[in-house]
């Protein structure tokens, strides 16, 4: 288990603070925030890329707070994978090998081994340069894993693929995870990403934890607005509008029936998305989306009434 | 080509270039072939000249090893301490690179007679070296004391290379090395060291170009301690030039070409090749980064080895004439006095002068037909990638090639001994490099501006003319430092085409063209014996390209990528 206590980070003008933060073995564990919400800097200070100005960094027990990068029995993706471009696949997954003094049959051993598990058994003999991005991705993971290290740290690791080997490597690195039974901390700022990965979310923005949960209990029940926002569409609505008193109210599309109910707005902009069609509509001068099946058939410039599923609407 | 104003606007470069490259070197071969006898006339000797030079010549076997020294050693020694001072500067950051830069930016003359100023015996600090024993032979006569010259010359180049190639290591893979175990002396032997290889190769092979084609501090050096000792190829085709034997010393200036060639091909193939050296992972090697004391330390030395021969120039031009020579030597002025630099001024007027012209001139020259030949070549792929080689090429042969047959030509033109020489000749040494420089300069230039101006209804002359000329004011400001910085220290085509002084007695005429780098030999020579008024001619001849330095600092940063 690794464990974040009282950990203070400042740099020009921004400070991370993370007051206490669990991160469970076993689980997929997805770091979701905004760019320059402190995201990576977490991942850097649990990888001891940084050294925090306060607090503790503790894994399984033992305080890794000071202990080089190499000392800590975490492995790390790099968002642009970092292989040696003068090594071969071989020596590139056997350097954190070779530098912890194994035996060379047992350096071979492990790195066909893990080879094998992350299918690049047949270019261990190539350069890096000779590899398809996937590929390098593939090896910089087989890197991180060799030393079976406790944690695996993966940034942004999905960003620099396009969109269709995206959605191929999502899974593969849940199957992946799920297989090794390994603790994986994937830091990204794509919500729909970290969702579809995440066992655990940990929302992070401006310096701070907003919320840590899995993802369903976030998006049904987020604990701030910015949380609310971020994941998924959302509205926000006076409450006054609604009839629910003062402040603010806010509801998802997929809660918004259209057609009849007590309230009325004039449709401004339909989108056809396949399995469903999203209005945007003019709600008493507040603009909101609403969903409605593929079937439907309101038009621009229709003035329609909907209701709104008061029991999963949110007060702000 | 689809637009023949494009090609138009690379031709004056162009025509230029291929009319006085191609020719001499190829009349140049055809020379060695030959032999001029007493009475002038060109006789046939085959391969005569080659075999006297290997079979015969008495100085033959000398001439050959000093080359080889000169040649190895420079290299050797710069890019050995370049590594550990570029590690220097990327630990402490690369604002220290301006002043180590200062020796490139020194004139060659100037630099080599401040170093034998230093370490003469006699006068100069080598006498307290000699007498606490540091050294045993006299320094003006060891060919040791070239190698130190060119090293010192050569080093800035060599520390530029390496750190840029430091620097290109991405952060991340830094990085990737401590997550595996490697930092400190242990990742320097199994990451930097390897990707910052064919850096080093480069540095190496242009550090071996200077120390091949050295040619100043033998000049300096010869003017001390006489002819036949610190001779390399290059003086030694120097002096058979000015002896007048045109066949040998064009075999002499064809062996150098040959060698010189290879030297440039393995350049231009160092420069474009990713392949990297693998070297082991020590495991026994420690991974304690080293201390920043250590790499103080070696910055520290590294402004010490810079500033020291400048340093005694200084004091040493501020010496009351009676000062320079007693024994033992005096460090410091016992007054400042200025007579050395009127004397330097008074004497040094019409040398001067001329070199102010003919810097300007061919700075000016330079800029502009490299802005256009360089622009046409980079945005719209003229020429191809031979053109671009060819260039490289020319910037790694050394002038030397040029000045048999282009004497010819300038005789025949009836303009030696004139400016005129000078301004035909010069460009030759300034505007590969000049090409060079703004060919990497329009790399990230948008091309788009000029397709801008054009979809405005101008021509491609007036777009060239108001659009790109005038974005391009910090490139250019480079390339007319380095055109400005060759013209100004140029030795070897002075030398080879001018014999008098500039005559003030009818200024207009501008005849009489030497510079002021063949005042500052002769002012070495013991028998002029004016050793404070060269030390201030040195002074005054440093001043206005490091001034020049100063004002295009910025730009000369960005291409550096220290700011």
């Amino acid at each position: 288990m690794l464990i974040l206590k009282d950990v203070v980070k400042t740099f020009k003008g921004f400070t991370l603070r993370v007051d206490y933060l669990e991160i469970p073995d076993g689980r997929y564990v997805v770091v979701l925030g905004p760019s320059g919400s402190g995201k990576t800097t977490l991942l850097r200070l649990i990888a001891g890329l940084e050294r925090p100005d306060g607090g503790s960094v503790v894994l399984d027990g033992r305080d890794v707070t000071n202990l080089p990068v190499w000392e800590r029995d975490v492995g790390i993706v790099f968002q642009s994978y970092a292989l040696y471009p003068h090594l071969t696949v071989f020596d590139n997954i056997a350097m954190p090998l070779k530098n912890k003094r194994l035996p060379k049959p047992e350096i071979r051993r492990r790195v066909e081994e893990i080879a094998v598990v992350l299918n690049i058994a047949d270019q261990l003999h190539k350069y890096p340069h000779q590899l398809s991005g996937g590929q390098q991705q593939r090896v910089a993971i087989a890197r991180a894993l060799v030393k079976e290290p406790k944690v695996l740290l993966l940034d942004e690791p999905l960003s620099n693929l396009d969109a269709r080997l995206r959605l191929e490597v999502r899974g593969f690195l849940k199957e992946l995870q799920r297989r090794l039974h390994a603790t994986v901390l994937h830091v990204t700022h794509d919500q729909e990403e970290a969702m579809a990965l995440g066992d655990l979310l940990v929302v992070i923005n401006n310096g701070r934890i907003e919320q840590v949960g899995p993802p369903d209990e976030l998006y049904a029940r987020p604990k701030s607005l910015f949380v609310f926002q971020f994941l998924g569409l959302s509205n926000l609505v006076p409450a006054k509008l609604v009839g629910l008193g003062e402040g603010l109210v806010g509801f998802r599309p997929e809660d918004v029936a259209l057609g009849e109910g007590d309230h009325r707005a004039k449709v401004l902009r339909e989108e056809y998305l396949g399995p469903y069609k999203l209005y945007e509509l003019d709600f008493n001068g507040v603009r909101i989306k609403a969903r409605a099946p593929p079937t439907a058939a309101f038009r621009e410039g229709d003035v329609v009434q909907f209701s709104i599923d008061v029991k999963k609407a949110l007060r702000f | 080509m689809r637009d023949k104003q494009i090609l138009f606007l690379a031709l004056p470069a162009l025509i230029y270039l291929f009319a006085l490259t191609v020719y001499p070197i190829a009349d140049n071969a055809l020379l060695s072939l030959y032999e001029r006898t007493y009475e002038g006339a060109f006789k046939w000797v085959g391969l005569g000249n080659y075999l006297w030079l290997f079979q015969k010549d008495p100085y033959g076997p000398l001439i050959i090893g000093n080359t080889i020294l000169y040649s190895v050693a420079t290299p050797a020694i710069s890019v050995a301490l370049a590594v550990p001072i570029a590690l220097a500067l990327r630990r402490l950051g690369g604002r220290w690179l301006l002043p180590l830069m200062v020796p490139a930016f020194i004139p060659p003359v100037t630099a080599a007679m401040a170093w034998y100023l230093m370490l003469n015996p006699l006068y100069g600090l080598g006498y307290y070296l000699m007498k606490a024993g540091l050294m045993g032979t006299n320094p003006i006569s060891s060919v040791w004391t070239v190698v130190l010259v060119d090293v010192w010359r050569s080093l800035p180049t060599a520390v530029l290379v390496i750190y840029s190639g430091l620097r290109a290591i991405p952060k991340a893979v830094e990085e990737a090395a401590l997550a595996d175990g490697l930092a400190g002396p242990r990742k320097f032997i199994a990451v930097d060291l390897p990707l910052a290889s064919p850096q080093i190769l480069t540095a190496f092979i242009l550090t071996a170009l200077t120390g091949f084609f050295t040619f100043d501090p033998i000049y300096i050096g010869t003017a001390q301690v006489g002819p036949r000792i610190l001779d390399n190829l290059a003086y030694y085709s120097y002096e058979a030039f000015s002896a007048g034997e045109f066949g040998y010393s064009a075999a002499l200036i064809v062996v150098m070409t040959a060698i010189g060639t290879g030297l440039s091909l393995a350049y231009m193939k160092a420069f474009s090749a990713r392949s990297f050296v693998k070297l082991p992972a020590p495991v026994w090697m420690p991974r304690r980064e080293a201390p920043k004391a250590l790499h103080y330390a070696v910055l520290a030395l590294d402004l010490a080895f810079v500033f020291l021969p400048l340093g005694w120039l200084l004091l040493m031009s501020l010496k009351p004439p009676g000062e320079i020579i007693q024994i033992p030597p005096s460090v410091l002025p016992s007054r400042l006095d200025l007579t050395n630099y009127v004397q330097a001024l008074g004497g040094g007027l019409p040398y001067f002068l001329m070199s102010i012209y003919i810097s300007a001139i061919n700075s000016a020259v330079t800029i502009l037909l490299a802005a256009m030949a360089a622009y046409q070549m980079r945005v719209h792929g003229l020429g191809g990638g031979k053109l671009v080689a060819y260039i490289l090429y020319l910037m790694s042969t050394p002038t030397l090639v040029y000045i048999v047959p282009l004497y010819l030509v300038v005789r025949g033109l009836n303009i030696l001994n004139t400016l005129w020489a000078l301004v035909l000749t010069y460009p030759i040494m300034t505007l590969p490099y000049g090409i060079w420089i703004l060919y990497n300069y329009y790399s990230s230039f948008d091309r788009r501006t000029e397709e801008a101006a054009l979809a405005d209804g101008m021509s491609r002359l007036k777009a060239f003319a108001k659009v790109v000329i005038p974005l391009s004011r910090s490139g250019m400001g480079v390339a007319g430092l380095y055109a400005f910085l060759f013209s100004w220290g140029a030795l070897i085509f002075p030398l080879a085409f001018t014999y008098t002084p500039y005559n003030l007695a009818d200024p207009l005429r501008f005849s009489g063209a030497q510079t002021f780098s063949i005042y500052i030999g002769e002012l070495m020579s013991p028998v002029a014996m004016s050793y404070g008024g060269v030390a201030a001619t040195g002074i005054l001849s440093a001043i206005p390209p490091l001034i020049y330095l100063t004002a295009v600092r910025r730009n000369l940063e960005k291409i550096w990528g220290a700011g």
